[in-house]
């Protein structure tokens, strides 16, 4: 995540070097230098400013107080003054012309009001507010100064920032103080005021969104406390680090343009990293960085920011109409407008539509594009999910607002829905309603028109082939800047339908609307939080959130940010209420579970069992397959390298080459990894290269360019975009066209391709295998003259394999195993396996099985062929095992719980069961 | 222990001083960043009400016709039917103007009729 910092601007600390005077105007040790101002803290926190402050404290609520006092007893008197008017049977306005005593003791309560009014406005007012940092295109040069210049400024450009604290951080403060003292700390440090701050909701808030466990915090608290220096009978003073983050959290309001110093700024401040801020250092073993805590309080800013929105929008909704009339009662009634659409703005009044967040940029855009130019009208492109409706549904609450240019105040927002306007009708009466509404639109003149999908309205056409579709009705009347309209379309189909194909091209100005990223989908997130939160009564933690928009962008590929990543929270926070219930915590383990649910990749934290597995992966592994240790250590590292986020994120997991003669078990390696990594062998996309020997035959893999035969996309690229989490294999790569081979090259290196319709089909969760049989008569001469694997392997590499790859396509590949011819004692074992898998058939019904060594040794040597490794075995067994067993079988000679015994002859003998 | 006594009796002389300062400072704020404020509170009264009541798009329309019927008889209906709503609604904001208006001078006024009535009550009640 990058950093995003608020601090625009730059600050300077400057500490008083140990022979400098002191004064009693300069008696501070550290201040800050910003370009223009000298900031430093002011404030004296000792046991006598303590007291002083509570003198002041309880002589102001006591002077308050008899105010109040006196004021209520005024209105007794005045009260009674009446009552005994009534009884006289004088008239209650002849009140001022009456004398008495309560009447005088009334008089006089009026002043004690106004003095009380005052008091109360007075101390609003005299509240110091931070100045507001001005707005500037550039910001000026930093000049940096040193402590003998910082004495000669002025003291109109020192800034005291104690004055600045709210009454809660300046109470923390003080609190702080406190603790050093009661723990009998010679100075007050930034821990004394961490744990200061654990006392307010807005910490606890900040620190529970961390994930932080109190008891640990507490461990390492206590711990740090144990190792400051005591004092002796001298008062606790400030220390100069707690000084430095005060100024700091003073710096962080104003660039925020806040007016008080508050205690979400001295959380962020704490999490600075400086030498000498031991509370940074808890905060980083507590696994908490210092770009966390900015995101996290920037969580608690944009809640408050919303709250604040809210609040000014119902305010101004109020004023707004409630029916389709205007304020200036120039509109018409709309009715067939009102049959076909929906009114946003009235919905952005009742309150329904959701906040739109960091869209301003696009809204800004729209707004030009329409206030004036030749096409008054636009078309939001973007994919599904970037948030198209959220803008124009924020334009809506905007105008709710009437926060909006001269153009747009005093309007309404209806959305045209293309389905309505066209179901159950034909098109020419399809046609002849959209006119009527677009004529409602041009008398009434107060309506802006939304179209959503507006690429549905192509094609629809009353007449012979190649007349007026409703889409160019549309594009005519629209033509002459009499009715406004926001349209919205996915740049496939806007390129397919509109682009150069349709009159709609000229009237509408695109905009393209881009998926958002990073910390901006966070924020997105963190303002969607609050009501999924509030439906599921669950808490997300910050890491949460960031992992949620780390993985949906990592993982989910046919979809956008910030829909899927909205869509995953929600499915995450049922999930948590669910299995953890109500109240809990959502952590990033959850976050994982629910995306390697959905995509089948293993996301969460290692398990016990899963670590177990994975350490004996070699061991699994040969369970099917016999010998070729080298092919199988080099795999079996390679997926423990994945699994441990050790690779590349954005290669293969791995790119392997296997090299060998047929029936050596290449291909048998790649299905056990795809069963024992990825759980099961269908989740291997096997390939067979000989049937991609043309130029064309790329087409088959990416998919036929747009135009070009069927739209069913390529055999590779649907095959792994469905399930980006498998075991790609390419068979005989060999023989594959040089093309194709090219397009390898770019899997390889980049772990992705791009498919003939612009998709971008993800490979880095892939597993690439490729087998060739190239110089298998090498290998085989080789091993028969006794050469090592290693030696082999260089002068295949050197020489053989340069006639059929280009030496950058061998040089992508992780690792090239050369498979060795199996020898009989493999084979043999192999025979074994496959007997046990006729064996296990035979299980099924009932029937046992017991074979004698001899024959599967007799097996073995009837299946071996140096030539074809392993295959002939199978033949065999088939031939003299499974042929014979069938014919048993259909002939009713084997019956339940009998055994079948096979010796050297490979002769089929029966023992039969006891009869009871 | 003598100079923690000064301390005390410096701060209570202080604390005193400001409650005096604050008792002069009184009159003086009343009549200058009070009165201030009371304006304030006038405009944004009557800016709110007039903003509510819709005056000003009342009287900039006055000539066009309501409901889209641009033919004459409808834009003379329109005419005398803004009219009147224009006058209902002046009529209703004036009300508002008043208020606030009594509110602003009662600011002025108030102190200084509290004090007729006090100096008059000692006459009347002590001579």
């Amino acid at each position: 995540m990058t950093k995003e910092k608020n601090k625009n601007g730059q600050i300077q600390f400057l500490t008083r070097p140990a022979d400098w005077p002191v004064t009693k105007d300069n008696n501070f040790r550290i201040a800050a230098w910003v370009g223009d101002r000298l900031l430093y803290w002011g404030k004296r926190i000792d046991f006598w400013q303590l007291a002083y402050d509570r003198f002041k404290l309880i002589i102001k609520n006591s002077i308050n107080g008899l105010l109040i006092l006196g004021s209520i007893f005024g209105f007794v008197m005045l009260a009674w003054t009446l009552y005994l008017m009534q009884k006289a049977g004088i008239e209650a306005w002849y009140f001022y012309r009456i004398r008495t005593v309560p009447t005088l003791i009334f008089w006089f309560s009026l002043y004690a009001d106004f003095y009380l009014y005052y008091r109360l406005k007075i101390e609003l007012e005299e509240n110091k507010h931070i100045d507001k940092k001005k707005y500037q295109p550039i910001n000026p040069t930093f000049q940096a100064i040193d402590w003998p210049e910082s004495q000669k400024i002025s003291q109109k450009y020192k800034i005291d920032v104690s004055l600045y604290f709210s009454s809660q951080a300046a109470q923390a403060v003080t609190k702080a103080w406190q603790l050093a003292g009661r723990y009998k700390h010679a100075e007050v440090r930034p821990v004394h005021l961490l744990i200061a701050l654990l006392n307010y909701d807005q910490t606890n808030s900040v620190f529970s969104r961390l994930g932080i466990s109190f008891n640990n915090l507490k461990t390492r608290l206590s711990k740090v406390l144990a190792g400051l220096p005591p004092k002796g009978k001298e008062v606790s003073t400030i220390s100069i680090d707690l000084e430095r983050i005060l100024i700091e959290s003073y710096f962080l309001s104003w660039s925020l343009r806040k007016d008080k110093v508050e205690i979400t700024e001295l959380i962020e401040s704490l999490g600075n990293k400086f030498d000498g801020n031991e509370a940074y250092e808890i905060l980083y073993d507590l696994e908490v960085e210092e770009d966390e805590i900015f995101n996290v309080v920037t969580w608690l800013r944009i809640r408050k920011q919303l709250a604040e929105r809210w609040k000014r929008f119902r305010g101004r909704a109020a004023l707004k109409p409630k029916n389709n009339m205007n304020r200036a009662m120039t509109a018409i009634a709309t009715p067939v407008l009102n049959a076909f659409g929906q009114d946003l703005t009235l919905l952005a009044r009742a309150g329904y539509l959701l906040p739109c967040i960091g869209r301003e940029k696009e809204i800004e855009q729209i707004f030009q594009i329409m206030q004036g130019g030749t096409r008054r009208s636009a078309i939001l492109i973007g994919y599904p999910g970037v948030g198209r409706q959220t803008i124009i549904e924020g334009i809506a609450q905007m105008m709710v607002e009437e926060n909006v240019p001269l153009f747009l105040q005093d309007k309404r927002m209806v959305s045209l829905s293309i389905s309505k306007l066209v179901s159950g009708v034909q098109p020419a009466m399809a046609q002849e309603r959209l006119l009527a509404v677009l004529n409602e639109i041009r008398r009434s003149g107060n309506i802006i028109l939304i179209i959503s999908d507006i690429h549905n309205m192509i094609g629809i056409s009353a007449g012979q082939k190649g007349s007026i579709d409703l889409g160019s009705t549309l594009g005519q009347i629209l033509q002459d800047g009499s009715v406004l309209c926001i349209a919205s379309s996915d740049p496939d189909n806007y390129r397919r339908y509109i682009e150069g194909k349709s009159v709609l091209e000229n009237v509408f100005e695109p905009i393209s609307i881009k998926e958002v990223s990073g910390n901006e989908a966070i924020q997105i997130l963190e303002a969607k939080a609050g009501g999924i939160e509030y439906q599921n009564k669950v808490y997300f933690s910050y890491d949460a959130i960031a992992e949620i928009v780390t993985l949906s962008d990592r993982y989910l590929h046919d979809r956008y940010l910030p829909e899927k990543a909205i869509e995953i929270m929600q499915e995450v926070a049922s999930y948590v209420k669910d299995s953890k219930g109500k109240d809990s915590i959502v952590a990033e383990n959850d976050v994982a579970m629910v995306v390697s649910a959905k995509t089948n990749i293993p996301l969460t934290d290692l398990t016990q069992e899963e670590s177990k597995t994975l350490l004996n992966l070699e061991e699994r592994i040969h369970q099917r397959v016999i010998g070729q240790n080298e092919a199988v250590d080099m795999v079996a590292s390679s997926l423990r390298r994945a699994r441990a986020e050790m690779r590349e994120a954005s290669r293969p997991i791995v790119n392997l080459l296997f090299l060998g003669p047929t029936g050596v078990g290449k291909t048998e390696l790649a299905k056990t990894v795809a069963e024992v990594y990825f759980k099961a062998e269908k989740n291997m996309i096997r390939l067979d290269m000989s049937e991609y020997q043309d130029k064309p035959s790329v087409n088959r893999l990416i998919g036929a360019p747009p135009g070009y035969g069927d739209d069913s996309g390529g055999q590779l690229t649907e095959a792994v975009r469905k399930n980006p989490f498998s075991l790609v294999l390419f068979d005989e790569i060999e023989k594959a066209h040089p093309d194709v081979l090219n397009l390898l090259l770019q899997i390889m290196d980049d772990g992705r391709l791009t498919d003939s319709s612009g998709r971008t089909v993800d490979f880095t969760n892939t597993i690439i295998i490729a087998t060739s049989n190239a110089g298998t008569a090498f290998i085989q001469e080789g091993i028969r003259a006794g050469k090592s694997v290693d030696e082999i392997k260089k002068v295949l590499m050197d020489e053989h394999l340069q006639q059929y790859f280009r030496p950058e396509f061998l040089n992508r590949f992780d690792g090239i195993v050369v498979f060795k011819p199996l020898s009989i004692q493999d084979v043999e074992a192999i025979a074994k396996l496959m007997i046990k898998k006729v064996a296990d058939s035979l299980d099924e019904k009932g029937v046992g099985l017991d074979i004698t060594p001899a024959a599967i040794n007799q097996l073995a040597k009837l299946g071996y062929d140096p030539s074809f490794g392993a295959r002939p075995l199978r033949r065999v067994i088939q031939d003299r095992i499974r042929d014979s067993l069938a014919n048993y079988l259909i002939a009713g000679k084997i019956k339940r719980r009998d055994v079948v015994f096979i010796d050297a002859d490979l002769k089929i003998k029966i023992k039969k069961a006891k009869l009871f | 222990m003598k100079g923690k006594n000064n301390i005390a009796t410096s701060s209570i002389k202080l604390v005193f001083i400001e409650v005096i300062g604050d008792l002069l400072h009184w009159p003086f704020w009343w009549y200058t960043r009070g009165v201030k404020n009371a304006g304030n509170l006038f405009l944004d009264t009557v800016k709110g009400e007039y903003e509510r009541l819709g005056v000003g798009i009342w009287a900039k329309n006055l000539f066009v016709p309501m409901f889209g019927q641009y033919d004459w008889q409808g834009r003379l209906i329109s005419f005398f039917a803004r009219l009147i709503q224009l006058i209902i609604r002046s009529i209703v904001l004036f009300f508002w103007l008043i208020v606030a208006s009594v509110i602003f001078l009662l600011w002025l006024i108030l102190p200084f009729y509290v004090f007729y009535q006090i100096v008059d009550h000692f006459h009347f009640l002590f001579h």
